[in-house]
């Protein structure tokens, strides 16, 4: 019976059992986390010491090893192994050989390790969630991640750009290098440019036309639609027709329709012994023109969100009417308009929206038209920017536009938040 | 917990009541009041119509009818010369194909940048989610003739080229992709739909041990197939009817979208007969993509168009 005393395999055991050096982030408050290694040695830690005292001692082994494997250390006093050598010099080799393991990685250290957990739980003490820092895999880090590709992307290609706008708009702007700053007088020169003026003046001639020709015929056309029984799919994709053909062949065509000696428009005129019209050369006829166009594309698509509205009303409405004897006048005009009046703003405010921004048909079928009748802000902010390269200028037009908009689409922006509430 | 996948709220109802009730419907006037909105309703087809039925036929007339002055109204014979004539001078395959392209690189983009967005800010609560919901609302306030000029000098000067360069994305798909990718409109409609899917079913799949990333695909995607689809079709018109933008970056008859390259064929003057079948040909697509995805469609509009 020698008298060995249980020793630990790991040769850096003692340095360890020092307190440990506890990381700022994990401190708490109080500051005195005192954490240590734990000695008392793990099963599979006995194993690996016992096989290793086997293979070093060569008669550790004895009959009563594996019934005594659930006190380790208790067995180990009783067990009569390494007569006639020194427990030094065995526990030193045994270390050596762990060491020599552990750097090969066929051991690996299963001491317990300091815990948070550890800590004795004081009752009287709320628990405070630790302020971790920053970690790209954290949990908080992943719905960053999630957010990210379009935040990247909305920085790279709306904020940048609004801001490299304004900065542009405040410079002589030349594509070769040398750009001079030349503080608002862009905009002075847009605020005395008559034909900047000219463009502002098309813009809401332009939404007024049009709401005065496109106004009721979707609103009269969702009703009639919501009244008839058959063929309304049918119906609803004919009128979507133009909506969703692009907008380049409907403007050529058109622009082609509205030819003045070639065009079917004034061959019925013709036909009718009317005198013909110039439509897109007229600078009286072009604006009208084109918001004849413009009527055409979008009339089916308002009618489909009137009539998608129009579905949405309880019909308990209509028969509370009727109880109270209204006809069916008092009941459109009672009724059913008023309940469109909420889409019938929403719409409004999208024609003023597009209508300002209208660039395409009009480029394609007067591109400005004669003596910029039907110039808009649009095709003058293109023709600045990429006929005349003066990008400072356009970009100062640009942001009176937007300042010009900003009342309607702070109205719209409101309805959104209204709706996405 | 029969049905947890929400649907669009809108056209929810198959069909309203109109302003008559059925006992009004069975009298004569009525009936009388129904026939004439149904005429109207097909007047006014015929109206919106029309134009398109001119453009097929004038595609199909010698330039001798076209260009005679009373105008004939219906081409003597209908040969498909002019359609050979525009096959030969644009090539409509390869702008198709760069349309396709653009489209489908746009739309997967969008939607998957845009759901993953949406479902960080509601479902993930990142932090300033209301702050930057309101961010990506501003951008719908801004008209894009503002955008149109720094945009065009980024992509000239696209400053994350190889080795952190400038590099010119000009003529490139790039330039065309790129800008549509981020889109704060899908952004705001797909939070509003994911505000209605219930947390429960998101901790449920995370205690079954999915990470955000599985939950995300596995559940949300899926749940919220009827909104996607309607987002696609939107955002693919838009993009495939998109002709400022291609105007200004694309300059390489190669990179050409459909209707850039049919327009730069008008430009060159043809006569218009070769150029209604131009037209019509670069019509179909679009004409088809109604007709296939017409509810999609009309739903989209319907959920759709109270945002614009």
């Amino acid at each position: 019976m020698a008298d060995y005393k249980p020793f630990s395999i790991y040769d850096d055991d003692d340095e360890k059992k020092k307190s440990i050096q506890i990381p700022e982030e994990m401190k708490t408050r109080s500051g005195d986390l005192d954490l240590e290694i734990e000695d008392s040695p793990s099963r599979d830690d006995e194993k690996t010491r016992r096989e290793l005292m086997n293979q070093l001692g060569g008669q550790a082994s004895h009959p009563l090893e594996a019934a005594a494997e659930h006190k380790p250390s208790e067995s180990l006093e009783k067990t009569p192994f390494l007569q006639g050598q020194s427990t030094e010099t065995v526990e030193e080799r045994v270390k050596e050989i762990v060491r020599r393991r552990k750097e090969t990685g066929k051991v690996r250290d299963r001491r317990k390790v300091a815990s948070i957990f550890d800590k004795p739980i004081e009752p009287d003490k709320p628990i405070r969630p630790g302020k971790a820092g920053w970690h790209p895999l954290s949990y908080r880090a992943q719905a960053f991640w999630f957010l990210f590709p379009a935040l990247a992307f909305f920085l790279l290609f709306y904020l940048y750009p609004m801001v490299q706008g304004f900065d542009i708009s405040l410079t002589h702007y030349s594509p070769l290098g040398k750009s001079v700053s030349v503080g608002w007088d862009n905009y002075n020169r847009a605020i005395s440019d008559s034909l900047f003026w000219q463009t502002v003046v098309n813009a809401a001639a332009f939404t007024l036309i049009s709401l005065a020709i496109g106004f009721w015929p979707p609103i009269v056309l969702a009703i009639f639609l919501n009244e008839i029984t058959n063929g309304k799919g049918f119906l609803k994709v004919l009128y979507l027709l133009p909506f969703v053909i692009p907008a380049i062949p409907a403007a050529n065509l058109w622009k082609w329709m509205f030819d003045e000696g070639f065009g079917v428009l004034n061959s019925i005129l013709q036909a009718l012994s009317l005198s013909p019209v110039g439509w897109l050369t007229d600078p009286r006829w072009a604006l009208i023109s084109i918001v004849l166009m413009f009527v055409w594309k979008n009339t089916g698509w308002f009618m489909l969100i009137y009539y998608a509205s129009l579905q949405n009303l309880p019909e308990e409405l209509y028969e509370a009417a009727e109880l109270d004897g209204a006809g069916l006048w008092k009941k459109v005009f009672n009724i059913t308009v008023p309940y469109l009046v909420p889409v019938m703003w929403i719409l409004s405010i999208i024609q003023v929206l597009i209508t300002f921004q209208i660039f395409t048909e009009v480029y394609v079928m007067t591109n400005g038209g004669p003596m910029h009748a039907t110039e808009v802000i649009g095709t003058y902010i293109y023709k600045t920017a990429f006929g005349s390269m003066d990008l400072g200028y356009a970009s100062a037009m640009a942001m009176l536009m937007f300042a010009a908009l900003f009342l309607f689409t702070m109205v719209r922006f409101f309805q959104i938040r209204q709706v996405s509430r | 917990m029969e049905n947890l996948t929400p649907a669009p709220n809108a056209g929810a109802k198959p069909t309203a009541r109109g302003v008559f009730s059925h006992q009004d419907r069975k009298k004569a006037s009525t009936r009388l009041f129904l026939l004439g909105a149904t005429l109207v309703l097909i007047l006014g087809a015929l109206v919106t119509l029309a134009p398109i039925v001119w453009m097929v036929l004038g595609s199909f007339k010698t330039p001798a009818e076209i260009y005679s002055v009373p105008q004939t109204y219906i081409p003597a014979d209908f040969n498909t010369d002019n359609y050979e004539e525009a096959l030969r001078l644009v090539e409509f395959g390869r702008y198709f194909l760069n349309s396709l392209f653009i489209c489908a690189c746009v739309v997967a983009g969008q939607l998957l940048i845009s759901s993953m967005a949406a479902y960080s800010l509601t479902k993930l609560r990142v932090r300033f989610a209301g702050g930057i919901l309101l961010m990506f609302m501003t951008t719908l306030m801004v008209p894009f003739e503002v955008l149109i000029i720094p945009l065009y000098l980024i992509m000239k000067f696209f400053p994350f080229g190889p080795d952190l360069n400038n590099v010119n994305l000009i003529n490139t798909y790039w330039a065309v992709i790129l800008p549509g990718v981020f889109s704060a409109f899908s952004i705001i409609v797909l939070k509003d739909f994911y505000d209605s899917i219930p947390n429960e079913i998101l901790y449920a799949a995370r205690i079954d041990g999915c990470n955000e990333t599985r939950v995300f695909f596995r559940f949300i995607l899926p749940m919220t197939k009827p909104i996607m689809s309607i987002l696609a079709v939107f955002s693919f018109v838009t993009t495939w009817n998109s002709f400022f933008w291609p105007l200004i970056v694309l300059n390489n008859p190669d990179y050409y979208p459909l209707v850039l390259g049919v327009q730069k064929l008008i430009d060159t003057g043809e006569p218009w007969n070769v150029v209604m079948a131009a037209l019509v040909l670069s019509t179909i697509p679009s004409v088809l993509l109604l007709l296939f995805f017409q509810k999609t469609i009309i739903r989209g509009i319907a959920y759709t168009g109270i945002y614009g």
